[in-house]
């Protein structure tokens, strides 16, 4: 489907049925920086002066949110079909910025936006206490594959969220197993730009790396990655059940509350990331808001509060969409970050830790503390450190 | 107006490189080819010529690994004409003289107004290439340039290039002209993959054999070895409080820095 | 036609003016008909349905012996009767007639191909005469009408058409599932758009059903059976305990006042929870019947028995109050039935991001219906959940209305009411409101008027829907910030808020499905009930004998309700005047020597109108209750179900007949 033609198809016809409420726009945590915002571009659309929404760049600074698509009453698939088009639509005529097409060529030849090299992909297992087992080395069956995910994979931050999880796993008895190596990006800042070229070779390539080895179902650590599993993999075939992190250590909560016994005594509030949340609203698949607060509630000592913004009304970080490769181009344009408004939003609720759950948020998260000079304030830690420190950490494995 | 635009691929640094103790070479198993950074500003600095004058851009490398991929991708992004170079034996990378040789040949059967590399590959360090083809080619030579206008009205061309310390200096030149690449005047464009696939689908690039030139190279390489860390550097530990401080002492002490 | 009789057939081709006669060669069409066999005479002519044209074929009947019409014109929805009463008229049985449609089937749909338009039409009149020649005659059966009226629902719509029918004389059955009758017009304090007391206009009303000799009244009842159709229904209905018996109580409250419980305590439910009542409370002020309730569960004497029960001593007649009263199941017999059940209110905790019970500062429109009302839980005062009062309002429009999310239908009443409650506040308060709408929707009879009077009062109309609330401080006890995008400004609009008001739409009843099979007649996918059509018969329904009434039906508001009550209320007295009701003549019938009572028709009918009969355990089908669908027909394994006016003889004649013009013309038959 192109943009010239999406009015062919019944997903792009439901534009004609929009009545321009103006909810999108609304609830659109970027639209003061858009010349166009989602219900012009609606309105440009229908009246055929699309080519001046793609020139003008409106659409760079959407990050794939998911507010105004699982708001919108007429069920217009903004965010998943019609702002990737308009993106895709943006390869031709230039104007994307340096920064962010240098991730996708990084992910093109390395399968990391970070342009890391393939086989330093799992150098951080060597850091590991607990046994991490890679296929290749050791296949055979295994009930659960690990996606461990770009940032977790290479991000210092990441990985100590990935060592955390792995401990977390060993904890709880979990069979499991990472492709090591031999994993790439699922997809996602290239499904959700509209390089949907790019996301199709991705898919295509892991595809075939699952298919060499034998396992029951997919933990995925990051909540973009989660979302492009359940919204692009299945229409490749490809119906494995896939959890995301927290939702699987959601499910052994009964199992893993005996062993919280350090009390981890702050103050803490959830930021919902858009991908395990509204996104799966969107289409009607499961949503992810209790399972963290479940999780964070179980740990001894932990004062749970709540921010402005939270579930479905969730503020994102800014990094969806591309947006994590667009900072640059925000701070020329002169937009504030949404991470920093998020993290003003979690210090106003009387937190002194921000726990996330999303691949992109620690080092995002982390980066607008410091901007904000709220280092003394608060802390960014994910939801598994968090069990993981209350579990006893490292030294208890 | 004839541009054409000469690619070669590199070992990618981003990726761990490591030396075959035995032979003395990389290990090819740790290799992996993409084209050089500059010449990929080279081809841009080429597209943006055919969007301002309506040249056209024929993209030239030689059959590595990965070569074809360049191509495909040249195309995605505009090029009018791709040349894949065979030479019936193994490429090896450093006989820079000898490419230029073979360049220099290929360029007889092609029209060519504005040849355009990049400057200094890794293995073209004095960014000879350009220099040995034009020697070949008897055409004048421009390095290290940022920008290049050419005018069909005048057969000339006006090349920028950036000196040491912000200046830069504005060449004018007949053509046909030699230009060696720094970077272009925006940053490359990027390929998307689906145009790349249909450019692989198209069968556009077309490939030449070019008989061997003999040549016989000056340099030879005797070794390859990684970079060893060198002194001089001390690493500061510690809470940040503590590094500031003693970075402030030290800067102090070389008198850096106002006490 | 008797026995034996060779059929003499008349065929009458209509111009239709121009609407057949502008497109199909109509000369030609009679010319092509008076060569098909058994036909007598064959004409064309002008308008068939005028009075000449009628009389044409009464004359023919006459004088050529005719014993068999047919007529090739329009559909059979518009002329099919007209038709069938000329033949009666000139002696022929009715049934003797068939209906060729030539003008929507040959003539609008083909109108760019005339000659292949016309050979199709002659395929239709050949197939038309070929069944003509098979018809039977058949005489419609007469069911006598009960005249009682049960009518389900005691909102205004249910209300009106009680009235109606008791002050015509006849015995009215009015069942309400809550305490009091009322619906939802009772808890309003004013109605648009002409702003009357809606107590003032509804409480008369109410009382003159509590008072009227010719209404049974049962509230907090429902029905639980229904057993037999259109004439005859037999009617179980379940009466709650109230643990008073309504014959006895007389109203005092003084029950209520020596309830051991102080204070009221329990959330009212007429109120929605925003004022409190007693375990034995009435639901408001005015209710009808004024009859107290004890709420089993809060009355600790229903409960558990245990409490000292001052109340039974307070009450000054002797075995009003009885908490051994059980559920009664009276059985009723009316000939027709009104079903008045309304509407309920959109759950806005179903749209989360709006922060319904999230933030204080969020009501639903029927909550601040209920606050602006004077018998309310403030007297009237629009005050805050923190005791405040607002300054500045915003009431969102469709909510839980044209959302495919929810509901994609327009809840129709939605913005006038939304006009209404900013038109109160402001009066009340002085308060700046903010309308955040998508369109407004004023096509009544001053409507416009009405917006444009609530505009002039300083209303502020923004149009773009409400698309995120957030509080003003993390705790979110304080005010909301909406933004909207200002669509004719196209500018983005954040206004906090003291209260922001979700303008909820209209939504079947939950039990809609269950009252729906209750009383065998259809539901929207949405849960309202369906009419039998929408222009012609919008109060009927596809069961004889069950009428619609009110938001049951669709959103609609008072004055739309009310009339409609009133043409339900006419439907039924209208039937009952007749005395009795001739049944549609298409129905389908057992032969009960072929019936093998094997039960495969049972259950297939959409309108449960097959039983078996206990002797021989042989399937029968009611008269009043089939439809005709052929549903059984088509299914009965030994072919042993017939159907009158759909004879297999008259099918397969006519499709032969079209067959044999798909061999004879090739494509021209289609
Ligand atoms: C907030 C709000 C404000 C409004 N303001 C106005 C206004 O100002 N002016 C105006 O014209 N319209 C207004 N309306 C519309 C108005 O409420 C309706 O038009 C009217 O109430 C419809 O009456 P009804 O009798 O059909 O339904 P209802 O009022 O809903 O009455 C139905 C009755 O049936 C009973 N019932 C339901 N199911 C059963 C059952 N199975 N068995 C027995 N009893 C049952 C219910 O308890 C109820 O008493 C407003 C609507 C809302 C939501
Ligand atoms: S929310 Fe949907 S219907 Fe409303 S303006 Fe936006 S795209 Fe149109
Ligand atoms: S997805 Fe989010 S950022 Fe993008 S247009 Fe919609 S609301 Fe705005």
């Amino acid at each position: 489907m192109d943009l010239d033609h999406v009015l062919l198809y019944p997903e792009g016809k439901s534009l004609l049925t929009c009545i321009q409420c103006g909810v999108c726009s609304a609830t659109c945590p970027q639209e003061a920086f858009m010349e166009y915002p989602p219900r012009k571009i609606v309105a440009m659309l229908k009246a055929g002066l699309i080519d001046e929404v793609v020139q003008s760049g409106s659409m760079l600074k959407c990050v794939s949110c998911y507010s105004c698509q699982a708001k919108c009453p007429r069920q217009i698939r903004l965010t998943d079909l019609l702002f990737p088009l308009i993106r895709g639509r943006m390869f031709e005529g230039g104007g994307i910025p340096a920064e962010l097409q240098k991730a996708f060529l990084d992910v093109q030849r390395y399968g990391n936006p970070l342009g890391r090299s393939t086989s330093e992909r799992s150098d951080w297992v060597a850091r590991s206490k607990v046994p991490i087992r890679i296929l290749a080395d050791r296949p055979g069956p295994v009930d659960l594959l690990w996606n461990v995910e770009c940032y977790p994979s290479y991000h210092p931050r990441g990985q100590a969220v990935a060592l955390a999880t792995a401990r977390l796993f060993h904890r709880l008895g979990l069979d499991f197993a990472i492709l090591g190596s031999e994993e790439r990006c699922i997809g996602d800042c290239a499904g959700y730009f509209g390089e949907f070229g790019l996301l199709d070779a991705l898919i295509e390539q892991n595809l075939t790396t699952f298919r060499k080895y034998d396992f029951r179902r997919v933990v995925t650590s990051g909540a973009h990655a989660f979302n492009v599993f359940a919204h692009h993999y299945p229409g490749y075939g490809f119906t494995t059940p896939v959890e995301p992190v927290v939702g699987l250590i959601g499910e052994e909560l009964p199992k893993l509350r005996p062993m919280l016994k350090t009390s981890v005594p702050h103050k803490v509030t959830y930021h919902d990331p858009c991908c395990l949340g509204r996104c799966m609203g969107a289409s009607a698949l499961r949503c992810y808001f209790a399972p963290p607060r479940k999780l964070l509630e179980a740990i001894p000592g932990l004062k749970y509060v709540e921010m402005a913004h939270h579930h479905e009304n969730s503020l994102c970080c800014g990094g969806g969409g591309g947006g994590m490769w667009l900072d640059t181009y925000y701070r020329d344009q002169g937009m504030d970050r949404l991470s920093e408004r998020v993290v003003k939003e979690a210090v106003a609720a009387g937190a002194d830790v921000l726990a996330v759950t999303c691949d992109y948020e620690v080092s995002r998260f982390e980066d607008a503390v410091k901007v904000l000079g709220y280092d003394r304030k608060i802390v960014v830690r994910d939801v598994l450190e968090l069990l993981d420190e209350s579990a006893g950490g490292e030294a208890a494995v | 107006m004839d541009v054409v635009v000469l690619m070669k691929m590199v070992p990618d640094a981003a990726q761990k490189i490591e030396v075959d103790a035995a032979s003395g070479q990389l290990k090819a198993s740790t290799l992996n080819l993409i084209p050089f950074e500059s010449d990929e500003h080279a081809l841009e600095e080429a597209l943006l010529i055919k969007e301002r004058t309506g040249a056209t851009v024929t993209v030239v490398t030689t059959d590595l690994p990965g070569g074809d991929v360049a191509l495909w991708t040249a195309l995605a992004k505009g090029a009018t004409h791709a040349l894949l170079v065979t030479r019936g034996r193994p490429y090896e990378p450093r006989s820079t003289g000898e490419l230029a040789r073979i360049y220099a040949k290929l360029l007889e059967t092609i029209p060519h107004d504005l040849v355009l590399t990049g400057a200094q590959a890794p293995d073209d360090v004095e960014g000879e290439l350009g220099a040995l083809l034009a020697a070949q080619l008897g055409l004048p030579y421009i390095s290290v340039a940022v920008a290049v206008r050419p005018d069909e009205g005048t057969h000339s061309a006006e090349v920028t290039t950036e000196l040491g310390g912000g200046l830069r200096s504005v060449y004018e030149s007949a053509l046909p002209l030699v230009v060696g690449i720094q970077t272009s005047e925006t940053p490359p464009r990027y390929a998307p993959f689906l145009q790349i696939r249909a450019a692989q689908r198209s069968k556009r690039t077309r490939s030449v054999a070019v008989e061997p030139v003999p040549f016989d190279p000056k340099v030879e390489v005797v070794a390859l070895h990684k970079p060893v860390a060198g002194k001089g550097a001390t690493m500061l530990e510690g809470s940040p409080e503590e590094v500031a401080g003693r970075l402030v002492e030290i800067l102090a002490e070389k008198e850096l820095v106002g006490g | 036609m008797k026995e034996g009789e060779t059929p003499r057939i008349g065929v009458y081709v209509c111009h239709c003016g121009l609407n057949i006669a502008g497109v199909l060669s109509v000369k030609s069409l009679a010319e092509y008909a008076g060569r098909l066999p058994n036909v007598v005479v064959s004409r064309d002519y002008k308008y068939m349905c005028s009075d000449p044209g009628q009389e044409l074929i009464r004359q023919d009947i006459r004088e050529h012996g005719l014993n068999r019409v047919v007529v090739a014109a329009c559909s059979p929805f518009l002329h099919e009767e007209t038709f069938r009463r000329v033949c009666a008229s000139a002696g022929v049985n009715p049934y003797f007639y068939q209906m060729v449609n030539i003008r929507e089937h040959a003539a609008w749909v083909h109108s760019h191909e005339k000659e292949k338009a016309t050979r199709k039409a002659e395929d239709l009149i050949r197939a038309g005469v070929a069944r003509a020649a098979k018809l039977e005659p058949v005489v419609r059966q007469r069911v006598p009408i009960h005249p009682a009226v049960l009518v389900v629902g005691g909102g205004i719509a249910g209300i009106q058409a009680a009235l109606t029918l008791a002050d015509a004389g006849k015995k009215v059955y009015l069942v309400e599932r809550e305490p009091t009758i009322g619906g939802h017009m009772a808890q309003f304090d004013k109605t648009f758009p002409t702003l009357d007391c809606a107590a003032c206009i509804l409480t008369p009303k109410m009382t003159a059903v509590g008072n009227h000799p010719n209404i049974t009244l049962w509230t907090y009842s429902d029905v639980v059976k229904v057993d037999g159709s259109v004439g005859h229904f037999t009617v179980t209905v379940r009466r709650r305990p109230r643990y008073v018996h309504e014959d006895l109580c007389i109203g005092c409250l003084l029950c209520i006042e020596s309830c051991i419980y102080p204070d009221a305590r329990v959330a009212s439910e007429f109120d929605l929870g925003l004022g409190k009542r007693k375990p034995v409370y009435i639901p408001f002020p005015q209710a009808v019947p004024m009859k107290v309730v004890f709420d089993p569960e809060t009355c600790i004497a229903v409960k558990t028995g245990k409490c000292t029960r001052p109340c039974v001593d307070v009450c000054g007649v002797e075995g009003a109050i009885d908490f051994e009263q059980k559920e009664e199941f009276p059985q009723i017999e009316v000939g027709t039935i009104i079903l008045a059940t309304g509407f309920k209110t959109f759950d806005p905790h179903r749209l989360p991001f709006y922060g319904y019970g999230r933030y204080p500062a969020v009501y639903t429109s029927l909550e601040v219906e209920r606050l602006l009302n004077a018998s309310g839980p403030t007297g009237g005062e629009v005050v805050l959940r923190n005791g405040k009062k607002p300054e500045a309002v915003g009431i969102v429009h469709c909510i839980g209305s044209r959302d495919e999310n929810t509901n994609r239908y327009c809840s129709r009443v939605c913005c006038m009411y939304a006009m209404k409650i900013a038109h109160l506040i402001r009066e009340r308060t002085g308060a700046e409101v903010y309308n955040f709408y998508i369109d407004i929707r004023a096509p009544g009879k001053g409507f416009e008027e009405f917006y444009d009077r609530v505009q002039e009062e300083g209303v502020h109309f923004i149009r773009g829907k409400v698309g995120d609330v957030t509080p003003e401080t993390p705790d979110g006890k304080g005010r909301v910030v909406v933004s909207a995008d200002d669509t004719l400004l196209g500018r983005a609009r954040k206004i906090p808020l003291d209260m922001l008001v979700l303008a909820v739409g209209l939504e079947a009843q939950a039990d809609a499905n269950e009252v729906r099979r209750l009383f065998n007649i259809t539901c929207s996918e949405e849960g309202f009930f369906v009419e039998r059509h929408p222009k012609l018969a919008p109060v009927n329904t596809f069961t004889d004998g069950v009428f619609l009434a009110g938001c049951c039906q669709s959103p609609k508001d008072i004055p739309d309700s009310v009339a409609q009550a009133g043409a339900a209320a006419a439907e039924a007295l209208a039937l009952i005047d007749r005395g009795e009701m001739e049944l549609s003549p298409n129905f389908a019938y057992v032969s009960a020597e072929e019936c093998s009572g094997c039960k495969t028709c049972v259950p297939l009918c959409p309108y449960s109108a097959i039983t078996l009969e206990p002797e021989h355990g042989k399937a029968v089908i009611n008269q009043a209750l089939c439809k005709g669908c052929g549903v059984c027909v088509a299914a009965c394994p030994s072919g042993s179900i017939g159907q009158h006016l759909f004879e297999d003889a008259q099918i397969f004649d006519e499709i032969e007949a079209l067959i044999q013009g798909v061999a004879a013309n090739g494509e021209g038959a289609r």
